[in-house]
């Protein structure tokens, strides 16, 4: 029977990968069954979980610095184009979808958002941005870049993790579709500028006209 | 030219020839050959040599046309009269039943319907058959072998149905065939019919092809027979009484007014009963004389059969001698039919359709709501003649549209979610379908179909259809109506002022005030041929009093008093004719007379509304506010503004006297109490705590040009005008400002934050708590490898 410092010295390698998916899996699930009895508690939870305590295990345990996930400018040319191509194919798409499968019917939003405009940009911008920021924070920062030894495989696993949550939560639907899809290009964005900020952009821009297509459709 | 002599020695010999010729046609009739409309012959006739034989036809001819007779027309004649035996019709007999789609354990009568017999109907034998469907075959021996000759033949199928006619529903199981006295029930059976006694029987069987009755031998009847006895021989002893289930003490079981014997034998017999299998096949063989009586030297007629599906001769004659009357048994295999067999339109519903209103109104504006929409309720209703249980049949109904009232293809049918309010279109018992015409984009016509199915008997199912096509009226036209006004006193003039039941409420039933004269417009222009009716009877002015109005005929706009009692109702309707398509319109609005009122309103809700009394909840589960209509509330130290909201009548702002706590308002600026020119009153409210009693008065009346137009126009007595003094009063409380003014809002905010705030800090320890924790952990377990350093 080999001592158990044997076992460490094997998993030496390993062991920041290891802590790093513990914590991943941890903030993930806190971020799901955390109690909260409001709304107000609900976006402080999403916070907290999923961009404060990431921040400050990069910080204070892994002693890194941010800009090593995706917490920086990047390569600006690079990223615009990126980002860009992905906007367009993702409009195209979602035309698509719209046109021949019946999107906009699965797709709902809150009707007072749908009837109010000044609603409808604060929904856009600050309700949504919030959860939208976390999560990208999150999963193109924070899981994608402690992958990134995997190369391009870290963005399928960041997307992998993203899905499996939403499968786990019931969430699976026509609704986070587009969230879906830009956890899925936007992780390549993100992994080809090393830096989530294009890919946070870009989505949050094609949420928002998606968001006003389907209400001009529905309306 | 012919001499003296020779016409002579000619004229004897046609003499001779029109003498004996009948004769000699009569031998010489199938050798008589029609060549080019002249008669000749293969042989010599008596010896006269063809020369002579040319020169008779020569002569012959000459006469004929001498005569003026066309030899063609006569040789055309003489051609049918040479197969005018041939054409005769044979007896015939046909098979109705009834009910025709009888269901397993239903009765079913099945009536023979002879014809080219000479008998009568109570003369002529019926044989009836029956084959059921167990017994189709020669396994079930112990069931279907009733004579025990070894097999199940037709004669076993004659007595299963002879059986049933002669027995009649006795209880032969219980009687006594051993002692009972034996009843005269013997019948002694003649060929050719009852009615044929006495007389030689000359049987025959008709070629239904060639047309040639064949001679057969009279060796018996179709008659089904006991074992070892024959029936209609004229004896019916206790054993053929016991075979047949008759009634030993009875001559006439079956109470046809025949004996037992006859019974058996189908005298006159035309209807057999019997309880109905699936499977089951019937079928009859009639005996008696054909309408040709033949060509015998006696009394007698040729004696024949018919059968539904005719008499199978060939098998009778193949081998050349002269077959007998048995030797056709076997072709009554082939006359067994079933009920729905033998009626074609047994499986086949009879459906129609009436729909409800013959050309309704589409209302393509309020799609997105249709309970507010003015489109009909389209009512189609299904009438089912033929169901044999209503309850069970399965209904699919189809909705098409076209612009074509009669295309090549509607296409595909309509969506029942693009149909709005549609019942269920498919299932058992959807005898009606109902729609409501609010369709978006409508065609000119829609034709709704209806497939009805039923499932009879085990397997075999029935199914109709039917459609009905329904003219659209979709052009959205709708009635308009206004109030008047009226002016001059000599000959008033009455024109149209706002528009009046404008609401979805009033849309309905617009409520008009007792004495009102009411405008109605169809705003349509393309319109024309129009014809205005009120309660179903026609508009009549005796002059023209109002715009675009003609002495000749209706305009697209009418006019009406209120002069029925409160809550009575007028229908206005309008038929009109589009100019364009030539598409008809009916359109219709209904008015209820109504007491005027008025009632009392906030003019500004920000500083004086009613009091919220409570919620109701309709019948779709939305809550609303229930607001006093007596008592507000309103906000110290400000201004509060009412207005005058009338129903049933449109007086104008002078009409109204604001009282408030006793006192008439009139404008007086110092004080901030007065009345606008619209009417609205503003008053100033003190502290709170203090109230106001505020009341609005007016008077409901005619003016006079209006009473000079209705005594005119419409012959109103002047002292039957209807005036009516109307008040409504209201209570206003008030409170303090700062409770409900916009502060309060932000107030609440604070109140909630406050509260909410220790709960929240809770929350951050315990998420804080949870964070350091998972840092802590996740250190520690770092700590445990060795000389943790980044570099590695």
């Amino acid at each position: 029977m080999q001592p158990i410092n044997t076992h460490l010295e094997k998993l030496h390698p390993y062991k920041e990968l290891l802590v790093t998916s513990a914590v991943i899996l941890a903030c993930l699930i806190l971020s799901i069954i955390f109690p909260t009895t409001n709304s107000f508690q609900s976006v402080s939870r999403n916070i907290f979980f999923l961009i404060i305590l990431p921040f400050l295990y990069i910080k204070l345990i892994l002693k890194s610095r941010l800009t090593e996930y995706g917490w920086q400018i990047g390569n600006v040319k690079n990223g615009l184009f990126s980002a860009s191509l992905a906007f367009f194919s993702g409009l195209i798409i979602f035309y698509l979808l719209i046109r021949f499968a019946g999107f906009s019917s699965h797709y709902h939003l809150n009707p007072l958002v749908e009837n109010s405009f000044g609603l409808f940009l604060l929904y856009e911008l600050v309700f949504l941005n919030i959860f939208f920021f976390a999560q990208e924070f999150f999963f193109k920062g924070f899981v994608l870049f402690s992958y990134r030894q995997f190369s391009y495989w870290a963005i399928l696993i960041q997307s992998g993790i993203y899905f499996s949550l939403l499968g786990l939560t019931k969430n699976f639907s026509w609704q986070t579709m587009p969230i879906m899809f830009i956890s899925l290009v936007g992780g390549f964005v993100t992994f080809k500028t090393k830096s989530f900020m294009y890919s946070y952009i870009f989505g949050l821009l094609f949420i928002m006209i998606l968001d006003a297509y389907i209400i001009h459709l529905v309306r | 030219m012919k001499t003296k002599s020779q016409n002579a020695c000619l004229s004897s010999v046609l003499i001779f020839m029109l003498l004996f010729s009948p004769f000699i046609l009569q031998a010489q009739t199938q050798d008589v050959n029609i060549t080019n409309g002249s008669l000749s012959t293969d042989t010599n006739i008596s010896g006269v040599s063809a020369d002579l034989t040319d020169t008779v036809n020569g002569l012959i001819g000459s006469s004929l046309d001498s005569l003026g007779v066309n030899k063609d027309t006569l040789s055309n004649a003489i051609g049918t009269f040479n197969v005018y035996s041939k054409k005769e019709s044979p007896p015939q007999v046909s098979l109705i039943f009834s009910p025709s789609n009888p269901e397993t354990g239903g009765s079913v009568t099945a009536t023979a319907i002879p014809t080219f017999f000479q008998n009568d109907t109570k003369d002529l034998y019926f044989t009836w058959f029956l084959r059921t469907k167990d017994c189709d075959g020669t396994e079930n021996l112990s069931k279907c072998d009733l004579n025990d000759d070894g097999r199940v033949d037709i004669e076993d199928y004659k007595i299963k149905a002879m059986r049933v006619i002669a027995n009649n529903g006795f209880s032969w199981e219980s009687a006594d065939y051993a002692s009972s006295p034996d009843g005269n029930s013997s019948f002694k059976a003649t060929f050719g019919g009852n009615n044929q006694k006495g007389k030689n029987s000359y049987c025959y069987v008709n070629d239904v092809g060639s047309g040639v009755a064949y001679a057969l031998e009279c060796n018996t009847h179709f008659f089904p027979d006991a074992p070892h006895m024959n029936t209609g021989d004229g004896d019916f002893g206790r054993d053929e009484e016991k075979f047949w289930h008759t009634d030993p003490t009875s001559a006439d079981t079956a109470q046809t007014g025949n004996t037992d014997e006859a019974n058996v034998a189908g005298v006159g017999v035309n209807n057999f009963t019997w309880t109905y299998s699936s499977g089951d096949e019937v079928g009859v063989v009639v005996e008696g004389v054909a309408v040709d009586p033949g060509k015998t030297e006696d009394s007698s007629f040729r004696t024949m059969w018919a059968a539904p599906k005719g008499m199978c001769y060939k098998t009778t004659i193949a081998d050349g001698t002269m077959p007998n009357v048995s030797a056709l048994n076997d072709c009554l295999y082939d006359n067994l039919v079933s009920p729905s067999e033998n009626s074609p339109s047994s499986n086949k519903i009879e459906v129609s359709l009436s729909a409800s209103p013959t050309s309704p109104i589409n209302d393509p504006s309020s799609y997105a709501d249709s309970s507010l929409s003015n489109g009909d309720e389209l009512t189609v209703q299904a009438s089912i003649i033929n169901a044999t249980d209503s309850t069970y049949l399965q209904y699919s109904w189809q909705v098409f549209a076209s612009d074509e009232a009669n295309p090549d293809d509607w296409g595909k049918p309509i969506a029942k979610a693009a149909l709005p309010q549609a019942t269920t279109m498919e299932g058992l018992g959807l005898s009606s379908f109902k729609f409501k015409l609010n369709l978006p984009n409508p065609k000119k016509y829609l034709s709704v179909r209806l497939t009805v199915k039923e499932t009879v008997g085990d397997d075999s199912s029935r199914q109709g259809h039917a459609s009905i096509l329904i003219p659209l009226n979709s052009n959205g036209n709708t009635l308009s109506a206004f109030g008047t006004t009226t002016s001059g006193t000599s000959t008033p003039h009455i024109s149209m002022a706002d528009e009046i039941c404008t609401s979805t409420l009033e849309n309905a039933i617009c409520p008009i005030a007792k004495d009102a004269i009411v405008g109605v417009k169809l705003p349509s222009s393309n319109m024309t041929d129009f014809l205005w009716t009120i309660d179903g009877k026609p508009f009549t002015y005796s002059t023209c009093f109002f715009d675009d109005c003609n002495a000749d005929k209706q305009s697209n706009v009418a006019y009406f008093p209120a002069l029925k009692q409160v809550g009575n109702r007028y229908v206005v309707n309008l038929t009109a004719t589009n100019k364009d398509t030539g598409e008809k319109i009916n359109l219709s609005r209904t008015f209820q007379v109504v007491d005027p009122t008025i009632s009392i309103a906030s003019a500004d809700e920000s500083v004086c509304k009613p009091v919220q009394l409570g919620n109701y909840v309709d019948l779709n589960g939305k809550e609303w506010a229930d607001y006093s209509n007596l008592t507000f509330n309103g906000i110290s130290n400000n201004y509060i503004r009412f207005k005058a909201v009338a129903a049933g009548f449109t007086p104008s702002p002078s009409d109204y006297t604001w009282i408030v706590n006793g006192t008439a308002v009139t404008n007086d600026p110092a004080s901030g109490y007065g009345v606008d020119s619209s009417g609205i009153l503003t008053i100033p409210t003190g502290s709170a705590g203090s109230s106001y009693s505020i009341s609005l008065q007016s008077t409901y009346s005619q003016n006079n040009p209006t009473k000079i137009a209705l005594n005119k126009y419409w012959n109103v007595p002047y002292d039957q005008f209807y005036d009516n003094s109307i008040s409504k009063s209201i209570t206003v409380n008030i409170q303090d400002g700062t409770a409900t003014t916009a502060s309060a809002k932000s107030k609440k905010i604070i109140a909630t934050i406050y509260t909410s705030l220790p709960s929240y800090l809770a929350f951050l320890l315990r998420i804080v708590l949870t964070a350091f924790l998972i840092l802590f952990m996740s250190q520690l377990i770092l700590m445990f490898f060795p000389e943790i350093r980044r570099e590695e």
